[in-house]
């Protein structure tokens, strides 16, 4: 699966608009978007794997809750996350794992403090036959 | 559409867009209005005006621009029994402030001694993304931290007990809960005491240029070619997840109190609900913890200047909050209310005989904070009678965004930027060069004309200005 997002601008801070085949593939996307923000990927190895489980109330509030947890995993438990697969999706409910390892100032090279991910414009959209999420992150 | 008053407010119509309770009103001259027409402002202070409880008018400050939810520069009072607070509408720096420290050192032998200040103070107080404090709290000592802000750091050592008189609320707010703030909140915060952080946040060494107002000025504690330092810093990690817990609560509750908004970030839910209450409780704990940090900082900067000068004097000036939501007294149309204010990017600015203030500050009103961006200058203001009759008691905080960070990149790079600031003769030290460039000043308003709207519009008046002599950035 290839990981797909683009970054966007706003007046203070930045959005990521991930894309994807089916709605999972486009949060694992999502993921690797914010993680572009938070760290370089290169420099971090998909060591050692977390599983996820979410509940919510809409695909939005998932959304938010999923980078939230991502961006927990980073500035929380100081957990860098390489990838992201998320096995299943529903409306309510969100089960995934991420591989990842523990910060170390040796080799990995952070880039942003993001505060949190917001709820401004997030969207989760069937655009033709691929799924857009978008979402802005306060930084 | 949008209605122009005079030179300096612009009214926001209730027939803006459906659902507006109350009219919304901008501060801005020609200039800036166009600036916060090019984005979602106009917009977001008519979705803050659809809030349940919304009390006078949904307010944007001259240094408005697009946030998420609330616009930054943005002031929304709400009726203490009918309305409703919004964790968006405080954002997730809370307590996010400025704190300026008078010092008495010879002006000249600061200047001929910057780099050495600056290289101290950048090796002392850790600053930049993923950076650690100085020291780790135990559990017990974080809730000590967060149930008593500022005071808990005097105590330990970290400073004198007359700061605490010039800071916001003494540096405590009182309705603080370490139990309303998640394990989650306190994981990301407890390393994170005594950092400065990164983003817009700095340290600046800087000049008094210009007193405006000496009588005021001298009150306030500083004097025409003092060195004063600007402190510009938050709630780190922790105020970040409670805003992020707040929100998901919030999410939930709304359904539960038959609430609706116009933009989930504007999630809100009773202040009197289980829910309202520890959100405020919460954010009144991160609000300390910001308020102990600036206090650690103040205690470091005081002993690089000491180990370079010997015994020098550094006087809190003030310490304010500009993400805050405060309950707070207010006439209101002929009526005397208790309000809860939302304050998102915007200043507290009591003037002169209110009972808040100190002893001390109370003939000539609070010390109203305005850093401007990167290399230019900061102001200090003082609120008038009229702050307390239109905005609820609140100023700008800043110059206020006009570019993106990601526009802002493809415009200069750090290179051109720091030989600007030597231009200037201005150093700077920063722990990334993406960091400096995103905080150029060209990604920013004229904070000149920002202030200059705030005293055309008699909110406030000039007290001094402020330029740097050394920035130091996360």
């Amino acid at each position: 699966m290839q990981t797909r997002f683009t970054l966007l601008a706003h007046p203070a801070d930045i959005g990521i608009e991930a894309h994807g085949n089916t709605v999972a593939e486009a949060f694992a996307s999502a993921a690797d978007g914010l993680m572009s923000l938070l760290a370089d990927p290169a420099t971090i190895h998909g060591r050692i794997p977390k599983e996820v489980v979410l509940e919510g109330s809409d695909l939005e509030h998932l959304l938010f809750l999923w980078l939230s947890e991502i961006l927990y995993f980073c500035d929380g438990e100081q957990f860098l996350v390489r990838h992201a697969t998320v096995t299943a999706v529903t409306s309510s409910h969100l089960r995934a794992v991420v591989v990842g390892e523990p910060f170390d100032p040796d080799r990995h090279v952070l880039r942003t403090d993001v505060k949190g991910i917001t709820y401004h414009q997030l969207a989760v959209e069937l655009a033709g036959a691929e799924w857009r999420l978008r979402v802005f992150v306060d930084v | 559409m949008l209605q122009t008053l005079d030179s300096y407010r612009h009214r926001v119509p209730l027939t803006h867009k459906a659902g507006m309770r109350v009219e919304g009103l901008i501060y801005a001259d020609r200039e800036l209005l166009s600036q916060i027409q090019s984005d979602q402002t106009l917009e977001q202070v008519a979705n803050v005006a659809t809030l349940p409880g919304i009390v006078g008018k949904s307010l944007a400050m001259p240094d408005a621009h697009q946030g998420y939810g609330f616009c930054i520069g943005g002031v929304a009072a709400s009726d203490i029994d009918h309305g409703v607070v919004s964790a968006g509408g405080v954002g997730f720096d809370i307590n996010c402030g400025v704190r300026l420290l008078a010092c008495d050192a010879d002006p000249g032998d600061v200047r001929s001694r910057l780099q050495t200040l600056i290289g101290a103070l950048f090796r002392d107080i850790p600053c930049g993304t993923g950076k650690k404090g100085r020291l780790g709290l135990s559990a017990k000592q974080l809730d000590d931290v967060l149930s008593q802000g500022a005071r808990w750091a005097v105590e330990q050592e970290y400073g004198e007990e007359e700061d605490l008189a010039r800071i916001e609320d003494h540096g405590t707010l009182p309705q603080a809960s370490p139990a309303s703030v998640s394990a989650r909140a306190k994981e990301r915060g407890h390393e994170q005491i005594g950092t400065l952080g990164s983003g817009n946040h700095f340290l600046e060494i800087q000049a008094v240029e210009e007193v405006f107002e000496e009588e005021t000025a001298t009150a306030f504690g500083f004097r025409k070619g003092q060195i004063v330092l600007l402190i510009h810093s938050g709630s780190r990690g922790l105020g970040h997840q409670v805003c992020t817990d707040a929100l998901d609560a919030m999410q939930r509750g709304m359904k539960k109190h038959g609430i609706s908004v116009v933009d989930r970030q504007l999630a809100c839910v009773p202040i009197h609900s289980d829910e309202g209450r520890v959100y405020l409780q919460a954010m009144a704990a991160a609000a300390n913890f910001a308020f102990a940090n600036r206090q650690m900082m103040t205690h470091w900067v005081r002993e690089v200047f000491s180990r370079e000068f010997g015994n020098v004097s550094i006087r809190v000036v003030y310490d304010v909050c500009h993400n805050i939501a405060k309950i707070e007294e207010h006439t209101w149309e002929g009526k005397r209310r208790s309000v809860l204010v939302h304050r998102k990017g915007a200043t507290r600015a009591f003037p002169a005989q209110h009972p808040a203030l100190p002893d001390d500050l109370r003939p000539v009103g609070q010390p109203v904070l305005v850093p401007g961006s990167m290399g230019t200058a900061s102001y200090v203001l003082v609120g008038t009678d009229r702050v307390m009759q239109e905005t609820f008691g609140s100023s700008c905080h800043g110059a206020g965004r006009a570019m993106s960070r990601t526009r802002i990149k493809n415009e200069t790079t750090a290179e051109e930027l720091l030989a600007m600031m030597r231009s200037r003769g201005i150093e700077v030290r920063g722990q990334s060069k993406a960091g400096l460039t995103e905080e150029a000043p060209q990604a920013y308003k004229d904070v000149h004309r920002v202030v200059d709207v705030m005293t055309g519009a008699g909110l406030a008046r000039k007290v001094a200005r402020l330029v740097p002599l050394a920035v130091m950035k996360g």
